[in-house]
């Protein structure tokens, strides 16, 4: 039987909204749902209703910018963290953090994070060049994603706090214990301004089938979608790091894991990559908060520990229809 | 219909086409033919308008063809590039129709044109580099579009599908408009063509009907071979035959 893409969205939806009814229910202590008391109910409403919240977000902003980058750069190694847009982002988070210019409103932080972002991304395109290729975005990532990564060391290296690269260790990790409704105010708009930017670019993202030359005669303006495309995942991508840290390799896995279970079409590659990116960060956390040790896991090492042999059941299965 | 005024295409080493004049009607097959490095790829792609450092200027019915945005030049333009690999394996109606939003009972009519009805539901991989070609040509011609440019739309495919091909090319030309070609093969170019554009180091050498394009002369100075004419009166026409590269 053939499904629908609007079949394998409603059946994917379920198994999320099944997904996230586990991810609740498995906290740290048991609660009565149908009658909590008024700590039951503050550790509902604030604590796990916004993990679920921000994991949906969070999931949301991975999985879509991962789709996003492999089908703009025609490349399905493509990821977010290779345009260097999460260092960049992760970079400004600690540079203001080390100094100690933390600004006077809560949302200064996520706002400067992303002004970091799209540094990382103005530079990705003034390094890559007007009609750069592929190949040439992506080495350009490579090298913003490693110069950050230099210079987020060395400012840990030069901390007065001998504690600061511990932390640091752990927030680059990603973790979503501990968030509260405010870590969901930090990722929401960035998934929200993202979602029209990418709803508007879909077409060009499909016609990316074929080569840039063809597409740019198609009637789009290849350099200013593809920037447009930039923008929205530095959007999505900071987003992300500025409420859980960075998380990888969800944003890799969820489009090839669509891929590889038989969606192989740009369309399904796009708007099937954020569900599955939902069920994937739904499952892993729920795995991080289940797994008992002293501090609980950060669900990054539970994606990466999951994820990797995933994706290889995933190629081997795919390598057995296709002998 | 087409215009050209002083095209010039900067090179790193030399020009890839310097200062190209033409004129080209409507309703025409036109074949450019050179050798390797001639500049045919590079005139097509600055027609096409993916060549950003291209100079000069092109007047397509008596518009700024360069001036127009990509949506309006969209409306007119159809183009297949010299290599295509799908990075998708996509079906072959969902390839033809990409990005153009074709209602299915156009599309299928315009399937069915092409020979590829029966293999609309197959992917790309499973079908052969002809049928393949002939899938990216489909897509290229959905919107019949008034300037049609190929870049050796029959390279590397087997006679049948040569013919069919280039007998596809003329059929769009005689219906909806100007087809530009490039093309290696100087037979299938005499016999197809309505006129050859000849390209030797970036420059147009001569432009015409293929009998006046395709001289001994032309072809050892264009491509460095001696030819000699047979002249068939069946309805096929002439065919030139390299017989040996000139030695220096």
């Amino acid at each position: 039987m053939k499904l629908s893409q609007r079949q394998c969205y409603l059946i994917l939806l379920g198994i999320a909204i099944l997904l996230s009814v586990v991810q609740l229910t498995v906290g740290g202590s048991s609660l009565k749902w149908w009658a909590p008391n008024a700590l039951e109910s503050d550790i509902i409403w604030d604590i796990r209703v916004p993990r679920t919240v921000l994991t949906w977000s969070i999931a949301i902003a991975l999985g879509l910018a991962g789709a996003v980058m492999q089908l703009l750069l025609r490349n399905p190694l493509a990821e977010p963290g290779i345009t260097g847009v999460s260092g960049c982002a992760a970079l400004v988070t600690i540079t203001c953090l080390y100094f100690g210019w933390l600004p006077a409103f809560s949302f200064g932080l996520p706002a400067l994070a992303l002004v970091g972002g799209l540094f990382g991304v103005s530079l990705l395109m003034v390094l890559a060049g007007q009609r750069a290729s592929p190949t040439r975005l992506i080495l350009a990532g490579v090298a913003i994603a490693t110069m950050s990564s230099a210079a987020m060391g060395l400012l840990l290296y030069l901390a007065p706090n001998p504690f600061a690269f511990q932390e640091w260790a752990f927030w680059h990790m990603g973790s979503l214990a501990n968030k509260s409704w405010h870590s969901v105010m930090l990722a929401l708009p960035g998934v929200v301004l993202a979602l029209p930017l990418v709803w508007f670019g879909r077409r060009f993202l499909y016609a990316l089938t074929l080569s840039e030359e063809t597409v740019a005669t198609m009637g789009f303006n290849v350099a200013r979608y593809r920037n447009l495309m930039l923008l929205a995942v530095a959007l999505l991508t900071t987003a992300s790091v500025v409420a859980a840290g960075v998380i990888g390799f969800v944003g890799l896995l969820a489009p090839h894991a669509v891929r590889l279970i038989g969606f192989n079409h740009p369309k399904y590659v796009l708007w099937l990559s954020p569900i599955t990116a939902i069920l994937l960060l739904l499952s892993f956390d729920t795995i991080a908060q289940l797994m008992s040790t002293a501090r609980e896991l950060p669900v990054g090492v539970i994606a990466a520990l999951v994820g990797a042999p995933l994706l290889i059941v995933l190629l081997v299965r795919e390598r057995t229809r296709d002998a | 219909m087409l215009e050209l005024n002083d095209l010039y295409l900067a090179g790193i080493s030399r020009p890839r086409i310097r200062h190209i004049n033409l004129a080209l009607a409507s309703n025409q097959l036109v074949g450019v033919i050179g050798a390797n490095g001639a500049g045919k790829s590079s005139l097509l792609r600055g027609i096409a308008a993916v060549e950003p450092q291209l100079t000069g200027q092109v007047q397509f019915k008596q518009k700024d063809w360069l001036g127009l945005s990509h949506r309006k030049r969209q409306q007119y333009l159809g183009y297949l590039p010299q290599t295509e690999t799908p990075e998708w394996d996509i079906r072959i109606d969902e390839l033809v129709n990409l990005a153009a939003q074709c209602a299915r009972p156009r599309l299928d009519e315009h399937l069915r044109t092409y020979e590829l009805l029966e293999l609309k539901e197959r992917r790309v991989s499973q079908v052969s580099g002809g049928e393949r070609q002939r899938a990216l040509l489909a897509r290229a011609t959905l919107l019949k579009p008034q300037l049609l440019i190929c870049d050796e739309p029959v390279s590397g495919l087997d006679v049948a599908h040569q013919l069919t091909i280039m007998q596809q090319l003329r059929n769009h030309a005689r219906n909806h408009g100007l087809v530009l070609a490039a093309i290696h093969d100087l037979a299938l170019a005499a016999r197809f063509c309505d006129r050859l554009l000849l390209m030797h180091n970036g420059d147009l050498v001569q432009s015409g009907e293929p009998f006046e394009v395709l001289t001994e002369k032309n072809l050892a100075d264009c491509f460095g071979v001696q030819a000699e004419w047979f002249c068939r009166d069946h309805g096929v026409g002439w065919i030139p035959t390299p017989l040996q590269a000139i030695k220096d």
